[in-house]
C-alpha cells in the first residue's frame, strides 16, 4: 500500500531568530513497486522530505500515511515503520562502528523478531548482494576497510532488514563508473523484486536510464511530478529550475536542431542506441 | 604526531566537549549519568600527552557553559578542576604505563586518572565552596559514589573508541602488529 | 533535537555590538567586581537598573536576555532555601530540627540570587553582541602578557579558535549521524535502560571518528602551508580602543568603586 504525503509542511526552528520554512504544502503518492527519482537544487528540501516520510521528523503540519496509517499519530508503533522504510543516507560510511563487519550489518536486525539463525541469514545474504564474500569480510574491522567497502558495507547494514521501502540520498555521489554501475545493478535487482524505490539524485542519467516518475522539488515546494520523460521532455522548464536532463535527451534535442527527425521522448542510453539503429536503418546518414 | 596534530585534535575534543552533552540530550537523561563531557577529555589526554589534556579540561567546560549553558555556572568550577586533572592524569598515566596490551594500558590508565580526578575535585569542592559545612573527606567520598556509574560508562566507551580510531588509522597505533590486522 | 541554533551571538548594530571586544571584556569584570561588593540597597538598585538599561541598549529581547536565568530558576531555589532555612543568625521565624527559617537568612539567599542572575544577564548581553572569534581574540591579546611565564596562549587561542569553527559542523555531524541509526533501528528514546545503554556507542563512536578524520585534515592543510606550531603569533587584527570604549571602561570602572567604596 501505498505512501501518501498530505499537504506536508516543515519548518525549521520555528520561533526563532532561524527559522526556515524547508517544505510548504507539498502533496505526492508513492505507489508500491515504483521507482521513483526526486531532483531539486541544494536546499530544495529534498532531504526534509526523505526524512519525513522515514519518521525521522515530524511535519510542522499535514500528514504522512503509510499503508493507509498517520506515521506520526498516537499509538502508531515506530518498529513498524522502521521495519517497512530504510534509508540509506549519503556518505552511509559514516554510520558504522562496530568490531566487526557481521555485527554492523546485523545492528539493524537487533530488534526485529528473528531468531539467531534468520538473523546470520539476512547479513549473509545483505553482504553477498553488496558483493562480499560472506566468510571472508564478517569478521573484519568495518572502520579498517577502504573507502568503496564501506559503503558497500554500510548498503548491507540498510539492505539487512529488507525494508519494503528503500530510500536513497545521492547513492552514486563519489563513486567510480564501476561502483556506481553495480549499485545501480542491485538496486534494479531490489526493483524487480518489488521494493519500492525512492532516490535523490542530481544525475539526471541514472533517472533517465532506472527511474519511472521523477519529482522535482524547488524551495520547499513540489513543481512537478510526472513520468521520466514528461519530465525531460521540457528542456527549458527544468533548466529554469537549474537543472538537468538525461545526456540521452540532450543528444535527442541536439539531432532535432541539426533537421534530423529524431525521437524526443527518450531518456535512457538504451532507447537513445535503439532510435539511432533505427535511424541508420530508415534513412541516409553517410 | 606533531604538534600541529596534537594541537588541531585537541581543539576538536574541545569542541566535542560543546557538542557532545548536546548530543546525549537526545538520549533523555543520559547526560547527567554519562558525563558526556569527560569523554573528549579523557581521550585528549591519552592521545596528545596532559599539557593538552589539560588545555581540553578547562577550555572544554569554559566554551560549553559560555556557548549552551552546559554545565551551569555554579558547577562548573568544580567540573574545571575536576576535567582538569582527569587531563593531566590520563596523559601521564598512558605515557608510564605500558603492559604490552592497549586494553589494558587503557583500563588502568583510566581508572587512575578518574580516581584522581573525583577525589581531588571533590576536595577542591570542599575547600572552595563549602568550608567548614562537612569535612574535606566525606565530600571527597560522596562526590566519587555518585559519580560511579558514570565512570562505569567512561570505562566501557572509552577503549572502544580509541581500538576504533586505531583501526581508522586516525591515531597511531599503541601497539603495532598487535592482535587482529590492520 | 533539531538544529539548536549554536552560540548566544546575535548580529545587530547597538551601541554595544560596535564597542571592541577587549573593552566589553574588561568592562565585565570591573562590573562583575561590582556586584561581588554591592551591599546596599542604592547599590543593588544601580546594578539592577545598569543591567536594564545595557539590555536596552543591546538590542536584545527581555525575554532572550533571561533566557539562561530560566534553564537554571531551581538551582538558584535551591541556593536560596540553602540560604532561607540554614542561617545561624539572628531570630528565627520558624523551626524544625535542623532547619531555622529567618528573614536574616531569606535576606542573605535574595542577595546572593539577585547577583547571580545579574551576572548572567550580563554575561549573556556580552556574548549576544560580540562574535566568538573577536572575543577569542581579545582574550588573546589581553593574556599576551602570560606568555612571558610561558602559557602558550597564541596555540591556546588557535585551539579555541579551530574548536570555534568545527562546533557547527559537528553538530550537524552528529544530528545526521543520530537520524542515520535511527534509520537503522536505533532506540535512542527507549525507556528501558539496556536499549538506551546500546544505542551509545552507534552514536559516539560515529562521531569521534568523524570529528578526528577532520582534524586530520586540517592539520594535514595546515603543515602544507607551513604551520608548524608553538611560538607563532595570531595576526593582530583588531585596531586601537576608540572614544566610546574608554568611555564605557571608565563608566565601568567608577560603577566598580562606587561599589567597593562609596556604597
Amino acid at each position: 500500500m501505498p505512501i501518501v504525503v498530505e499537504n506536508v509542511s516543515y519548518t525549521y526552528a520555528p520561533g526563532t531568530a532561524f527559522e526556515t520554512a524547508a517544505l510548504s504544502g507539498v502533496s505526492l503518492t508513492v505507489e508500491d513497486g515504483e521507482f521513483i527519482g526526486i531532483m531539486g537544487r541544494t536546499g530544495c528540501g529534498k532531504t526534509t522530505l526523505i526524512q519525513l516520510i522515514a519518521g525521522l521528523l515530524r511535519p510542522s503540519s499535514g500528514r504522512i500515511l503509510l499503508d493507509g496509517k498517520d506515521i506520526n499519530a498516537k499509538g502508531y508503533r515506530r518498529d513498524e515503520l522502521r521495519e517497512k522504510v530504510g534509508l540509506l543516507f549519503q556518505f552511509p560510511e559514516c554510520q558504522l562502528f562496530e568490531t566487526t563487519v557481521e555485527r554492523d550489518v546485523a545492528f539493524g536486525l537487533k530488534y526485529l523478531p528473528l531468531s539467531a539463525g534468520e538473523k546470520e541469514e539476512r547479513v549473509r545474504w545483505a553482504l553477498e548482494a553488496a558483493g562480499f564474500s560472506f566468510e571472508s569480510i564478517r569478521n573484519q574491522s568495518p572502520l579498517g576497510l577502504s573507502g568503496g567497502e564501506k559503503r558497500r558495507v554500510a548498503i548491507a547494514g540498510v539492505l539487512a532488514a529488507k525494508p519494503r521501502i528503500l530510500i536513497l540520498d545521492e547513492p552514486v555521489a563519489s563513486l567510480d563508473s564501476v561502483g556506481r554501475r553495480d549499485f545501480m545493478k542491485l538496486i534494479r535487482r531490489l526493483h524487480r523484486n518489488g521494493t519500492t524505490i525512492i532516490m535523490i539524485s542530481h544525475d539526471a542519467d541514472i533517472l533517465g536510464e532506472y527511474a519511472q516518475r521523477i519529482l522535482v522539488l524547488d524551495k520547499g515546494k513540489l513543481r512537478l511530478a510526472a513520468p521520466v520523460k514528461e519530465i525531460f521532455k521540457d528542456i527549458a522548464r527544468m533548466e529554469a529550475l537549474n537543472l538537468d536532463v538525461s545526456r540521452p535527451r540532450k543528444i535527442a534535442h541536439m539531432l532535432l536542431k541539426k533537421g534530423i527527425s529524431f525521437p524526443q521522448d527518450i531518456t535512457g542510453y538504451g532507447e537513445l542506441l535503439g532510435a539511432i539503429k533505427k535511424l541508420k536503418e530508415g534513412c541516409l546518414i553517410s | 604526531m606533531s604538534q600541529v596534530k596534537k594541537a588541531i585534535i585537541t581543539a576538536v575534543c574541545m569542541a566535542l566537549c560543546v557538542v557532545l552533552p548536546l548530543a546525549f540530550h537526545a538520549v533523555p537523561n543520559a547526560g547527567s549519568i554519562y558525563l558526556p563531557m569527560h569523554i573528549p577529555v579523557l581521550l585528549c589526554g591519552l592521545i596528545c600527552g596532559w599539557g593538552y589534556g589539560l588545555a581540553c579540561g578547562v577550555v572544554g567546560p569554559l566554551l560549553s557553559n559560555l556557548l549552551t549553558g552546559m554545565p551551569p555556572a555554579a558547577v562548573l568550577p568544580a567540573m574545571l578542576v575536576e576535567l582538569a586533572v582527569y587531563g593531566i592524569a590520563a596523559g601521564l598515566c598512558i605515557s608510564l604505563i605500558r603492559t604490552g596490551k592497549l586494553y589494558a594500558d587503557l583500563y588502568i590508565s583510566l581508572i587512575a586518572a578518574m580516581l584522581t580526578g573525583r577525589i581531588v575535585a571533590g576536595i577542591a569542592r570542599a575547600l572552595i565552596f563549602a568550608p567548614g559545612t562537612m569535612t574535606a573527606a566525606a565530600w571527597a567520598t560522596s562526590y566519587f559514589v555518585t559519580g560511579l556509574p558514570g565512570i562505569i560508562i567512561q570505562l566501557a566507551l572509552l577503549p572502544s573508541i580509541v581500538f576504533a580510531l586505531e583501526k581508522a588509522r586516525l591515531i597511531p597505533a599503541r601497539y603495532p602488529g598487535a592482535s587482529g590486522s590492520q | 533535537m533539531n538544529r539548536i541554533p549554536i552560540g548566544v551571538y546575535i548580529p545587530g548594530n547597538s551601541i554595544l555590538h560596535r564597542l571592541d571586544a577587549r573593552a566589553k571584556l574588561l568592562c565585565l569584570i570591573a562590573l562583575t567586581a561590582a556586584l561581588i561588593y554591592a551591599n546596599s540597597l542604592p547599590g543593588y538598585g544601580i546594578m539592577a537598573a545598569l543591567t536594564a538599561i545595557l539590555v536596552a541598549l543591546s538590542g536584545l529581547k527581555l525575554k532572550a536576555a533571561c533566557a539562561p536565568v530560566k534553564r537554571v530558576l531551581p538551582f538558584f531555589a535551591v541556593i536560596f532555601l540553602m540560604n532561607a532555612l540554614f542561617n545561624d543568625q539572628g531570630q528565627a521565624l520558624w523551626s524544625w530540627w535542623i532547619f531555622n527559617l529567618s528573614p536574616a537568612g531569606m535576606a542573605a539567599g535574595a542577595k546572593v540570587v539577585l547577583k547571580l542572575i545579574l551576572l548572567m544577564i550580563l554575561f549573556n548581553i556580552l556574548m549576544s553582541t560580540t562574535a566568538p572569534m573577536k572575543i577569542t581574540a581579545a582574550l588573546v591579546s589581553l593574556l599576551r602578557p602570560l606568555g612571558y611565564i610561558r602559557i602558550p596562549v597564541s596555540d591556546l587561542a588557535l585551539m579555541i579558535s579551530v574548536a570555534l569553527q568545527f562546533i557547527p559542523t559537528l553538530m550537524e555531524e552528529t544530528e545526521m549521524i543520530r537520524k542515520a541509526q535511527t534509520a537503522r533501528g536505533a532506540r535512542f528514546e527507549s525507556p528501558r535502560l539496556k536499549e538506551k545503554a546500546e544505542s551509545i556507542m552507534p552514536l559516539v563512536i560515529p562521531i569521534f571518528i568523524s570529528a578526528f578524520k577532520r582534524a586530520d585534515e586540517l592539520a594535514l592543510a595546515m603543515e602544507a602551508r607551513g604551520y608548524r606550531g608553538g611560538g607563532q603569533q595570531i595576526k593582530k587584527a583588531a585596531g586601537p580602543l576608540g572614544k566610546s570604549d574608554f568611555a564605557a571602561m571608565l563608566f565601568a570602572a567608577a560603577i566598580c568603586w562606587l561599589q567597593i567604596f562609596a556604597l
